[in-house]
Protein backbone atom coordinates (compact mmCIF):
# COMPACT_ATOMS: atom_id res chain seq x y z
CA UNK A 1 0.00 0.00 0.00
CA UNK A 2 0.92 3.31 -0.78
CA UNK A 3 0.99 5.96 2.20
CA UNK A 4 0.85 9.67 1.32
CA UNK A 5 2.60 12.19 3.51
CA UNK A 6 1.04 14.96 5.30
CA UNK A 7 -0.33 17.80 3.66
CA UNK A 8 0.26 21.34 4.00
CA UNK A 9 -2.78 22.17 6.19
CA UNK A 10 -2.21 18.86 8.47
CA UNK A 11 0.93 19.98 9.11
CA UNK A 12 0.06 23.33 9.67
CA UNK A 13 -2.93 22.61 11.68
CA UNK A 14 -0.53 20.44 13.81
CA UNK A 15 1.60 23.20 14.21
CA UNK A 16 -0.94 25.26 15.94
CA UNK A 17 -2.22 22.66 17.65
CA UNK A 18 0.88 22.19 19.22
CA UNK A 19 1.54 25.76 19.62
CA UNK A 20 -1.68 25.81 21.48
CA UNK A 21 -1.03 22.82 23.99
CA UNK A 22 2.40 24.43 24.42
CA UNK A 23 0.92 27.63 25.41
CA UNK A 24 -1.60 26.20 27.99
CA UNK A 25 1.10 23.93 29.88
CA UNK A 26 3.80 26.77 29.96
CA UNK A 27 1.09 29.37 31.10
CA UNK A 28 0.82 26.64 34.00
CA UNK A 29 4.25 25.27 34.72
CA UNK A 30 5.37 29.11 34.77
CA UNK A 31 3.33 30.61 37.38
CA UNK A 32 4.38 27.17 39.17
CA UNK A 33 8.02 27.45 38.64
CA UNK A 34 7.72 30.88 39.75
CA UNK A 35 5.45 30.74 43.08
CA UNK A 36 7.52 27.28 43.74
CA UNK A 37 10.93 29.32 44.02
CA UNK A 38 8.95 31.83 45.95
CA UNK A 39 8.32 29.22 48.25
CA UNK A 40 11.71 28.03 48.58
CA UNK A 41 13.00 31.66 49.08
CA UNK A 42 10.43 32.03 51.88
CA UNK A 43 10.66 28.96 53.33
CA UNK A 44 14.74 29.67 53.32
CA UNK A 45 14.24 33.09 54.86
CA UNK A 46 11.93 31.50 57.53
CA UNK A 47 15.20 29.26 58.68
CA UNK A 48 17.28 31.81 58.68
CA UNK A 49 15.48 34.72 61.15
CA UNK A 50 14.49 31.62 63.35
CA UNK A 51 18.02 30.46 63.69
CA UNK A 52 19.07 34.04 63.96
CA UNK A 53 16.47 35.25 66.74
CA UNK A 54 17.25 31.94 68.48
CA UNK A 55 21.05 32.32 68.89
CA UNK A 56 20.93 36.04 69.48
CA UNK A 57 17.89 35.14 72.34
CA UNK A 58 20.35 32.41 74.21
CA UNK A 59 22.97 34.63 74.03
CA UNK A 60 21.17 37.45 75.68
CA UNK A 61 19.22 34.58 78.19
CA UNK A 62 22.72 34.00 79.73
CA UNK A 63 23.41 37.89 79.64
CA UNK A 64 22.02 40.54 82.26
CA UNK A 65 20.99 43.62 81.89
CA UNK A 66 23.96 45.23 83.07
CA UNK A 67 26.18 42.86 80.34
CA UNK A 68 24.09 43.50 77.57
CA UNK A 69 25.38 46.98 75.24
CA UNK A 70 22.63 47.86 73.04
CA UNK A 71 24.62 49.79 70.30
CA UNK A 72 22.30 51.90 67.95
CA UNK A 73 23.37 53.36 64.62
CA UNK A 74 23.13 57.42 65.13
CA UNK A 75 19.41 59.12 64.55
CA UNK A 76 18.91 59.66 60.69
CA UNK A 77 21.62 57.29 59.71
CA UNK A 78 21.86 54.17 57.40
CA UNK A 79 25.24 53.12 59.30
CA UNK A 80 26.21 49.86 61.16
CA UNK A 81 24.35 49.03 65.17
CA UNK A 82 24.06 45.79 66.92
CA UNK A 83 24.18 44.61 69.97
CA UNK A 84 26.95 43.17 72.06
CA UNK A 85 26.56 40.48 75.51
CA UNK A 86 29.40 39.35 77.48
CA UNK A 87 27.26 35.87 78.67
CA UNK A 88 27.66 34.96 82.50
CA UNK A 89 29.08 31.46 82.63
CA UNK A 90 27.85 30.14 85.98
CA UNK A 91 28.28 30.59 89.98
CA UNK A 92 31.15 30.27 92.66
CA UNK A 93 30.82 27.57 95.45
CA UNK A 94 30.22 30.94 97.17
CA UNK A 95 26.88 31.90 95.00
CA UNK A 96 29.11 34.88 93.14
CA UNK A 97 28.54 35.44 89.74
CA UNK A 98 31.12 34.34 86.99
CA UNK A 99 31.47 35.81 83.65
CA UNK A 100 33.03 34.70 80.14
CA UNK A 101 35.74 36.52 79.33
CA UNK A 102 34.70 37.04 75.76
CA UNK A 103 31.93 39.25 73.76
CA UNK A 104 29.17 38.09 71.81
CA UNK A 105 28.57 40.93 69.32
CA UNK A 106 25.65 40.54 66.64
CA UNK A 107 26.17 43.75 64.22
CA UNK A 108 23.61 44.68 61.03
CA UNK A 109 25.40 46.16 58.22
CA UNK A 110 22.50 48.10 56.17
CA UNK A 111 24.89 48.34 53.29
CA UNK A 112 25.22 44.88 52.80
CA UNK A 113 22.14 43.86 54.25
CA UNK A 114 23.65 41.59 56.38
CA UNK A 115 23.92 40.13 60.20
CA UNK A 116 26.69 38.81 61.66
CA UNK A 117 27.67 37.74 64.54
CA UNK A 118 30.94 37.82 65.92
CA UNK A 119 33.18 36.48 69.26
CA UNK A 120 36.17 38.84 70.33
CA UNK A 121 38.16 38.07 73.53
CA UNK A 122 40.44 39.62 76.19
CA UNK A 123 43.57 40.17 74.44
CA UNK A 124 42.48 39.94 70.73
CA UNK A 125 43.52 42.35 67.96
CA UNK A 126 41.56 45.16 68.07
CA UNK A 127 43.00 46.20 71.86
CA UNK A 128 39.91 47.91 73.25
CA UNK A 129 39.53 50.48 75.81
CA UNK A 130 37.64 47.59 78.16
CA UNK A 131 38.59 44.44 80.13
CA UNK A 132 36.51 41.62 80.86
CA UNK A 133 36.22 40.44 84.02
CA UNK A 134 35.31 37.19 85.27
CA UNK A 135 33.55 38.99 88.42
CA UNK A 136 31.73 42.06 86.70
CA UNK A 137 30.34 42.57 83.23
CA UNK A 138 31.42 45.21 81.26
CA UNK A 139 29.64 47.97 78.55
CA UNK A 140 31.70 48.63 75.17
CA UNK A 141 31.14 51.81 73.45
CA UNK A 142 29.83 51.96 69.20
CA UNK A 143 33.07 52.99 68.71
CA UNK A 144 34.51 49.74 70.16
CA UNK A 145 32.31 47.48 67.86
CA UNK A 146 33.10 49.01 64.77
CA UNK A 147 37.08 48.53 65.79
CA UNK A 148 36.02 44.96 66.19
CA UNK A 149 34.04 44.90 62.64
CA UNK A 150 36.99 46.76 61.21
CA UNK A 151 39.40 44.68 62.43
CA UNK A 152 38.88 40.93 60.94
CA UNK A 153 40.82 39.38 62.75
CA UNK A 154 37.90 37.74 65.17
CA UNK A 155 36.07 34.69 63.70
CA UNK A 156 32.44 35.87 62.22
CA UNK A 157 29.48 34.35 61.05
CA UNK A 158 26.95 35.50 58.67
CA UNK A 159 23.94 34.66 60.14
CA UNK A 160 21.13 36.46 57.81
CA UNK A 161 21.15 38.07 54.16
CA UNK A 162 18.23 40.47 52.84
CA UNK A 163 18.23 42.00 56.48
CA UNK A 164 16.35 45.44 55.98
CA UNK A 165 15.99 45.75 59.94
CA UNK A 166 17.46 45.04 63.07
CA UNK A 167 17.32 46.30 65.80
CA UNK A 168 17.15 45.53 70.05
CA UNK A 169 15.44 47.99 72.32
CA UNK A 170 14.40 48.13 75.68
CA UNK A 171 11.71 50.31 77.18
CA UNK A 172 12.99 53.75 78.79
CA UNK A 173 14.45 54.37 81.63
CA UNK A 174 17.59 52.28 80.54
CA UNK A 175 17.66 48.36 81.56
CA UNK A 176 14.30 47.81 82.21
CA UNK A 177 12.78 44.28 81.04
CA UNK A 178 12.04 42.83 78.88
CA UNK A 179 14.24 43.75 75.88
CA UNK A 180 12.66 44.14 72.20
CA UNK A 181 14.15 42.28 69.15
CA UNK A 182 13.05 43.48 65.65
CA UNK A 183 14.35 41.46 62.67
CA UNK A 184 12.93 41.54 59.36
CA UNK A 185 14.29 39.68 55.69
CA UNK A 186 13.41 41.31 52.84
CA UNK A 187 14.30 39.16 49.24
CA UNK A 188 13.17 38.52 45.90
CA UNK A 189 13.48 35.71 43.85
CA UNK A 190 15.62 35.67 41.25
CA UNK A 191 14.39 36.90 38.23
CA UNK A 192 11.02 38.71 40.00
CA UNK A 193 10.77 42.62 41.82
CA UNK A 194 8.16 41.54 44.36
CA UNK A 195 9.80 41.35 47.52
CA UNK A 196 8.95 38.54 49.84
CA UNK A 197 9.05 40.27 53.32
CA UNK A 198 9.57 38.22 56.89
CA UNK A 199 9.32 40.12 60.07
CA UNK A 200 10.02 38.51 63.33
CA UNK A 201 9.13 40.38 67.05
CA UNK A 202 10.09 38.77 69.67
CA UNK A 203 10.66 40.66 73.63
CA UNK A 204 12.71 38.50 76.04
CA UNK A 205 13.31 38.70 80.08
CA UNK A 206 16.26 38.42 81.49
CA UNK A 207 16.34 35.64 84.29
CA UNK A 208 19.97 36.75 85.55
CA UNK A 209 20.24 40.21 87.20
CA UNK A 210 23.64 42.42 88.05
CA UNK B 1 -5.98 -1.59 5.87
CA UNK B 2 -8.90 -0.33 7.42
CA UNK B 3 -8.37 1.71 10.36
CA UNK B 4 -10.76 1.63 13.24
CA UNK B 5 -10.83 4.55 15.57
CA UNK B 6 -10.90 5.07 19.38
CA UNK B 7 -13.45 3.22 20.93
CA UNK B 8 -15.77 4.88 23.11
CA UNK B 9 -14.32 3.16 26.37
CA UNK B 10 -10.52 4.34 25.67
CA UNK B 11 -11.74 7.43 24.91
CA UNK B 12 -13.43 7.70 28.36
CA UNK B 13 -10.71 6.12 30.43
CA UNK B 14 -8.39 8.50 28.10
CA UNK B 15 -10.34 11.58 29.22
CA UNK B 16 -10.58 10.20 33.05
CA UNK B 17 -7.03 10.07 33.32
CA UNK B 18 -6.37 13.22 32.09
CA UNK B 19 -8.65 14.92 34.16
CA UNK B 20 -7.00 12.78 36.94
CA UNK B 21 -3.18 14.21 36.26
CA UNK B 22 -5.06 17.87 36.26
CA UNK B 23 -7.03 17.62 39.04
CA UNK B 24 -3.91 16.68 40.73
CA UNK B 25 -1.35 18.78 39.55
CA UNK B 26 -3.87 21.76 40.14
CA UNK B 27 -3.60 20.45 44.14
CA UNK B 28 -0.43 20.01 43.94
CA UNK B 29 -0.11 23.82 42.87
CA UNK B 30 -1.54 25.16 46.18
CA UNK B 31 -0.94 22.79 48.41
CA UNK B 32 2.96 24.13 48.98
CA UNK B 33 2.34 27.42 49.28
CA UNK B 34 -0.15 26.92 51.60
CA UNK B 35 2.35 24.64 53.84
CA UNK B 36 5.28 27.49 53.67
CA UNK B 37 2.45 30.02 54.65
CA UNK B 38 1.47 27.78 57.28
CA UNK B 39 4.49 27.34 58.67
CA UNK B 40 5.52 31.36 58.56
CA UNK B 41 1.78 32.23 60.49
CA UNK B 42 2.98 29.34 63.36
CA UNK B 43 6.69 30.71 63.35
CA UNK B 44 4.97 34.41 63.86
CA UNK B 45 2.38 32.69 66.68
CA UNK B 46 5.49 31.38 68.36
CA UNK B 47 7.12 34.19 68.77
CA UNK B 48 4.02 36.34 70.16
CA UNK B 49 3.46 33.46 72.66
CA UNK B 50 7.18 33.72 73.52
CA UNK B 51 6.86 38.06 74.05
CA UNK B 52 3.50 37.81 75.98
CA UNK B 53 5.88 35.41 78.57
CA UNK B 54 8.29 37.68 78.50
CA UNK B 55 6.54 40.25 79.04
CA UNK B 56 4.36 38.82 81.70
CA UNK B 57 7.93 37.25 83.48
CA UNK B 58 8.92 41.37 83.66
CA UNK B 59 5.63 41.88 85.95
CA UNK B 60 5.82 41.29 89.62
CA UNK B 61 4.25 38.05 91.35
CA UNK B 62 2.04 39.78 93.20
CA UNK B 63 0.74 40.98 89.35
CA UNK B 64 0.08 37.92 87.64
CA UNK B 65 -2.37 37.17 91.59
CA UNK B 66 -4.28 39.93 90.08
CA UNK B 67 -3.93 38.61 86.69
CA UNK B 68 -4.79 35.00 88.03
CA UNK B 69 -9.01 36.39 89.13
CA UNK B 70 -9.48 37.39 85.73
CA UNK B 71 -8.29 34.32 83.70
CA UNK B 72 -8.45 33.42 80.70
CA UNK B 73 -7.91 36.59 79.79
CA UNK B 74 -8.26 38.03 75.93
CA UNK B 75 -5.05 39.71 75.13
CA UNK B 76 -5.62 42.26 72.09
CA UNK B 77 -5.57 40.72 68.14
CA UNK B 78 -2.04 41.17 66.78
CA UNK B 79 -1.63 41.60 62.70
CA UNK B 80 2.06 40.90 61.88
CA UNK B 81 3.35 43.21 59.10
CA UNK B 82 3.16 41.41 55.48
CA UNK B 83 0.79 39.45 56.36
CA UNK B 84 -3.27 39.36 56.53
CA UNK B 85 -3.65 36.94 59.63
CA UNK B 86 -4.82 37.94 62.63
CA UNK B 87 -3.62 36.41 65.73
CA UNK B 88 -6.11 36.09 68.94
CA UNK B 89 -3.30 35.29 72.14
CA UNK B 90 -4.84 34.34 75.05
CA UNK B 91 -3.56 34.36 78.80
CA UNK B 92 -4.32 31.92 81.62
CA UNK B 93 -2.39 32.03 85.35
CA UNK B 94 -3.30 28.97 86.52
CA UNK B 95 -1.56 27.09 89.88
CA UNK B 96 0.82 24.55 89.53
CA UNK B 97 0.35 20.89 89.48
CA UNK B 98 -1.74 19.39 91.85
CA UNK B 99 -2.06 23.62 93.55
CA UNK B 100 1.19 22.66 95.21
CA UNK B 101 2.85 25.97 96.60
CA UNK B 102 0.14 27.73 95.78
CA UNK B 103 1.90 31.07 97.67
CA UNK B 104 5.04 30.75 95.21
CA UNK B 105 4.09 28.84 92.15
CA UNK B 106 1.87 29.63 88.63
CA UNK B 107 1.94 28.12 86.02
CA UNK B 108 1.91 30.99 82.98
CA UNK B 109 0.23 29.50 79.81
CA UNK B 110 -0.53 31.76 76.27
CA UNK B 111 -2.45 29.91 74.04
CA UNK B 112 -2.43 32.23 70.26
CA UNK B 113 -5.24 31.03 67.60
CA UNK B 114 -5.96 32.19 64.01
CA UNK B 115 -7.61 31.26 61.35
CA UNK B 116 -6.73 29.33 58.19
CA UNK B 117 -8.39 28.28 55.50
CA UNK B 118 -8.68 24.96 56.33
CA UNK B 119 -9.73 25.63 59.33
CA UNK B 120 -8.71 27.29 62.92
CA UNK B 121 -5.28 26.71 64.14
CA UNK B 122 -3.43 27.34 67.56
CA UNK B 123 -0.21 26.62 69.50
CA UNK B 124 0.13 26.70 73.08
CA UNK B 125 2.97 28.22 75.53
CA UNK B 126 3.78 27.60 79.34
CA UNK B 127 6.15 28.52 81.48
CA UNK B 128 6.32 27.94 85.63
CA UNK B 129 7.10 31.40 87.53
CA UNK B 130 8.25 31.07 91.04
CA UNK B 131 7.75 34.01 93.24
CA UNK B 132 11.56 34.12 94.59
CA UNK B 133 10.99 37.32 96.85
CA UNK B 134 9.21 34.56 99.19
Amino acid sequence: MRRRGMSLLETLLAGALLTMVMGLVLSFLIPTFRNSSRGALRVEMQQQASTTLERLVIDLEHGAPASVSILPAPTGTNDVSGVAVQRMEGYTSSGAQVWETQLIAYYWLPKTQTLKREIWNNGKSPSLPVTLLDYHPAHITRQDLIDIINDGSSPETSLARGVSKFSVEYPTPPNQQPYRIQLTLERSPIGQKAPEVLTLDRSITMRNLW
Amino acid sequence: MRRRGLSLLETVFASGLLAGIVFMLFNLYPASALAVRRSQDRLQADQLAQTYIALYQAEPFSHLETIQGQSPLSLPEVSIEGTNTHFKPMLEVLYGPGDSNREVLRLLRVTVRWDWVRGPQSITQEIYLVDLAN
